[in-house]
């Protein structure tokens, strides 16, 4: 098990630690030194401008790449060390719904709970079904659900296992209005019980709406990371502008590494 | 606003040449990467084998009484590409247009003829591609004619068969909400081809007796199978001497006359007539009053479908939950789950009742010809003995390419690299699951369609084996093809996971093309079948080691076998458990950037 920064006395390790992380494609750097501690329970904003390197982040955290240097954890254990105990407590939700073409909605479940040995797994498939408003479709396979109904299955899955750590990319793409209130009601109580969940999105209302804190990339590195208040701080001429303009702004300029908290 | 009068040819072409242009330059440029400089290098050097070798500067002295051999395969394979056209399920890939082309060409000031055009112009760079590969193949024995009156013809023959599928695309396609025409094309290709049929079933006993007049007069090969080859010739061409059959059959061998002509002035009498049939072809599509735009942004997107589902490894047929299946349980080891998947897979994409259909079919014939009083003979022939043959070829066959065909492990699931790094599961388990999976189901089916048929066609044909030794050696015979597919699926994994860029996972190289690609096909192919040699010579040598160690003694001959046997199987597993060992720490490396089919 890995320490984190948190003061003594905190109840549980942190949900995601990443200290000096890296990632390097040949000459191209695409993160560096990237250092961070996300408790039980917050949802960080991911943003940044195409490239800065949010998706290599959130693919080095789910276990999908190996980091150049540094160390990745979850729930306390290391990515590189225990991968295997790492993984059964996190969830990935990329952008665009992977799924089994050959399998049915409640066999990517039934499937799901046997990979990650969910206990409950009987009684939670129909529960999450209903959730999703996919029970009508669990007997038909992905080539006949709309891109939206992907999406709700993708997240079923990633739910199932109820993960402590969540991680998200772009988790709105293709829901209508209604999936997008659900998907953002899913993720505030998902945090509620203690879920850390990372997304990353260029939508800033959402990350406005949703996150405790934010992490803005900007060529790999940090360029900002903390609450709005403390990313507003860090230009006090926009305070008054919108989120987006501040975004624009701290991307376009802002020396890296820029802490705010 | 300034117009100026449009000139769709000349933006037609600019699109077309430039695309072909660039085409070339990214692939000359990608040989800079060693798997497509390698490949290429394979490829040319075959190529250069054709053009620089003794046999094809040989000359083959026309017999002027015979049509070209090369002549009548094609007339014959045409005749049933026109019968697959026509009467078959149709297929619009021939009216396919890239996304792009359909975004711009469409709404464009243009007419349905140039959209037309454009399709033609389109296929083109295939086309020369083609006439430039069989150039060089048809210089073995090509007789005197130039190689350039030959790609001409070539050319002219290529056209007009693209042509003529494109027509018989639009005959048979039919635009939602368009009215239906009369099928007057269908209707003509039909009476042609019934007429044909016709004609060549009155001319065959006639054919037929030539084939065994052939066959008593001459003996230049003991097994007779070249004897055969020449007195199929023979048949075919007294077929399509037939007065009627040579009437109509006219079209298809003015069309081939050109390329296979054996010399200049042969080619000369031939090209008029090769030309017309161009020519009207050309004239039947650009009258043709089909909805061409409807019917090829259906036939796009259809296209564009299919290609997307196999860049990401998705199957091509349309998939239905089965009543057939295995229910998970959902506790237990997690591997299993795995397995599960890929059981299920297996189960939906290749559809049991087909499987079943087959092996009926394989069984019923072997049982009839197992009880037929034929004996086994090769020089006499008879039904038992050309199906033993058939049956060991097809087995042969399956053996070599069984796990190239069947691709549900990681050449399939590379495809889902994020949820296999995802997965709460050691590199090594996710490598082993897949493999054992893919070659349990490959041995499986193979027994299922060899093994019972395999024993009821052998009954009688192996010596002095009674009922139960056989089926004891051919249950010996399927544990050995479980450890030969082990071997051979887990070689097919280790290029998916080793060199994942080297050849494309999953796709048809629908977009990657190239003469390299070729080549590295062929490589991976030699390359495998090699190291499968290798791998299997320690098995081999331990099992016929134990064989001749033990064959004199009082162990009986039985448990000789399964002795060897056992040995031979616990060095393939071994071998194997090394592997996977060493390719679950590659899979541990891996990363979406390393896998073409994953980039996005």
């Amino acid at each position: 098990m890995l320490s984190s920064d948190f003061p003594a006395g905190t109840a549980h390790p942190a949900a995601i630690l990443v200290r000096n992380f890296s990632k390097r494609y040949g000459a191209v750097t695409a993160v560096r030194g990237l250092n961070l501690d996300m408790p039980p329970g917050e949802i960080l904003g991911l943003v940044g401008p195409n490239g800065a390197g949010k998706t290599t982040t959130l693919r080095a955290l789910a276990g999908i790449l190996r980091p150049t240097e540094g160390t990745l954890a979850i729930a306390g254990f290391d990515l590189a060390i225990s991968p295997v105990e790492a993984k059964r407590r996190l969830a990935f939700i990329p952008d665009e719904p992977h799924l089994f073409e050959y399998l049915t909605v409640e066999e990517h479940l039934r499937f799901t709970a046997r990979l990650y040995g969910v206990a409950d797994a009987e009684s939670r498939i129909p529960a999450l079904l209903a959730e999703m408003e996919l029970t009508e479709k669990r007997g038909v396979l992905p080539s006949e659900l709309s891109r939206g109904m992907k999406q709700k299955l993708s997240v079923a899955t990633a739910l199932l296992h109820d993960p402590a750590v969540l991680i998200l990319d772009e988790p709105l793409t293709g829901l209508d209005p209604a999936g997008i209130r659900r998907m953002k009601d899913t993720i505030r109580r998902r945090a509620e019980h203690g879920t850390a969940v990372i997304l990353s999105s260029h939508l800033l209302n959402l990350v406005e709406e949703l996150c405790t804190r934010v992490l803005l990339l900007r060529r790999g590195a940090v360029a900002a990371l903390g609450t709005i208040a403390d990313l507003r701080a860090l230009r006090p001429e926009l305070a008054t502008a919108s989120l987006e303009d501040l975004f624009i702004a701290l991307t376009d300029d802002a020396p890296p590494a820029g802490h705010a908290a | 606003m300034n117009t100026v009068v449009a000139q769709p040819w000349g933006a037609l072409w600019y699109l077309y040449s430039r695309g072909w242009w660039n085409r070339l330059r990214l692939q000359v440029r990608r040989l800079k990467q060693p798997r497509y400089i390698v490949g290429a290098i394979a490829m040319l050097a075959y190529l250069g084998s054709l053009v620089f070798s003794e046999s094809a500067r040989s000359r083959v002295a026309a017999d002027p009484t015979l049509l070209d051999v090369r002549q009548l395969l094609s007339i014959v394979g045409l005749s049933l590409a026109l019968g697959a056209w026509w009467l078959a399920a149709p297929s619009d890939n021939a009216l396919a247009f890239s996304a792009a082309e359909v975004y711009f060409l469409f709404p464009a000031p243009v007419k349905r003829r140039t959209l037309v055009q454009a399709r033609l112009l389109s296929v083109q760079a295939v086309l020369l591609m083609q006439v430039l590969i069989w150039t060089l193949l048809l210089r073995r024995g090509g007789g005197e004619l130039p190689a350039i009156f030959r790609g001409i013809g070539l050319w002219v023959l290529f056209t007009t068969v693209s042509l003529h599928r494109l027509g018989a695309t639009l005959a048979r396609t039919h635009a939602p909400d368009v009215p239906r025409r009369k099928p007057v094309a269908k209707t003509i290709a039909v009476i042609f081809l019934a007429s044909l049929t016709l004609a060549a079933l009155r001319a065959a006993p006639a054919a037929l007796a030539m084939w065994r007049s052939f066959l008593d007069l001459t003996s230049y090969d003991t097994s007779r199978v070249i004897d055969r080859m020449l007195a199929g010739r023979v048949a075919v061409q007294a077929l399509l001497n037939d007065p009627i059959v040579h009437v109509l059959s006219w079209p298809i061998r003015a069309a081939t006359a050109p390329a296979f002509a054996h010399g200049s002035s042969a080619w000369l009498l031939a090209m008029p007539g090769a030309l017309l049939v161009l020519g009207l072809h050309y004239i039947w599509i650009l009258r043709d009053p089909q909805p061409f735009e409807e019917l090829a942004i259906g036939s796009s997107a259809r296209f564009a479908d299919r290609v997307a589902r196999m860049r990401r490894g998705a199957s091509l047929t349309t998939l239905k939950p089965s009543r057939f299946r295995w229910d998970l349980d959902l506790h237990g080891n997690p591997a299993v789950a795995l397995m599960w998947k890929n059981v299920t897979a297996a189960i939906r994409t290749f559809r049991p009742r087909s499987l079943m259909l087959a092996i009926t079919i394989i069984l019923i014939i072997a049982v009839v010809t197992g009880r037929s009083g034929d004996g086994f003979d090769i020089q006499r022939g008879g039904l038992r003995s050309a199906f033993v043959t058939t049956f060991i070829s097809v087995f042969a066959a399956a053996v070599l390419t069984a796990p190239a065909w069947f691709r549900l492990d990681l050449r399939h699931d590379l495809a889902h690299l994020a949820f296999l790094k995802t997965a709460p599961l050691p590199a090594h388990t996710i490598i082993a699951t897949e493999i054992l999976t893919a070659a349990g189901i490959t041995t499986m089916g193979m027994a299922l369609l060899f093994a019972v048929p395999g024993f009821f066609l052998m009954r009688g044909v192996g010596g002095p084996l009674s009922g139960v030794q056989l089926a004891g050696t051919i249950l010996a015979g399927t544990f050995a093809l479980g450890g030969v597919n082990l071997l051979h699926v887990t070689l097919y994994n280790a290029v998916a996971v080793w060199l994942p860029a080297w050849v494309p996972l999953n796709q048809g190289g629908a977009s990657t093309g190239g003469a390299s690609v070729v080549g590295q096909v062929y490589i991976t192919l030699i390359g495998i079948l090699t190291t499968l040699s290798l791998l299997l010579l320690g098995p081999a040598a331990a099992a016929w080691g134990l064989w001749l160690l033990l064959i004199g003694t009082r162990v009986p001959m039985a448990a000789v076998g399964a002795i060897g046997l056992s040995a031979g199987l616990v060095i393939v597993v071994l071998e194997w458990l090394g592997l996977a060992r060493l390719l679950g720490a590659a899979l541990e490396r891996l990363e979406p950037s390393d896998i073409p089919s994953t980039q996005s």
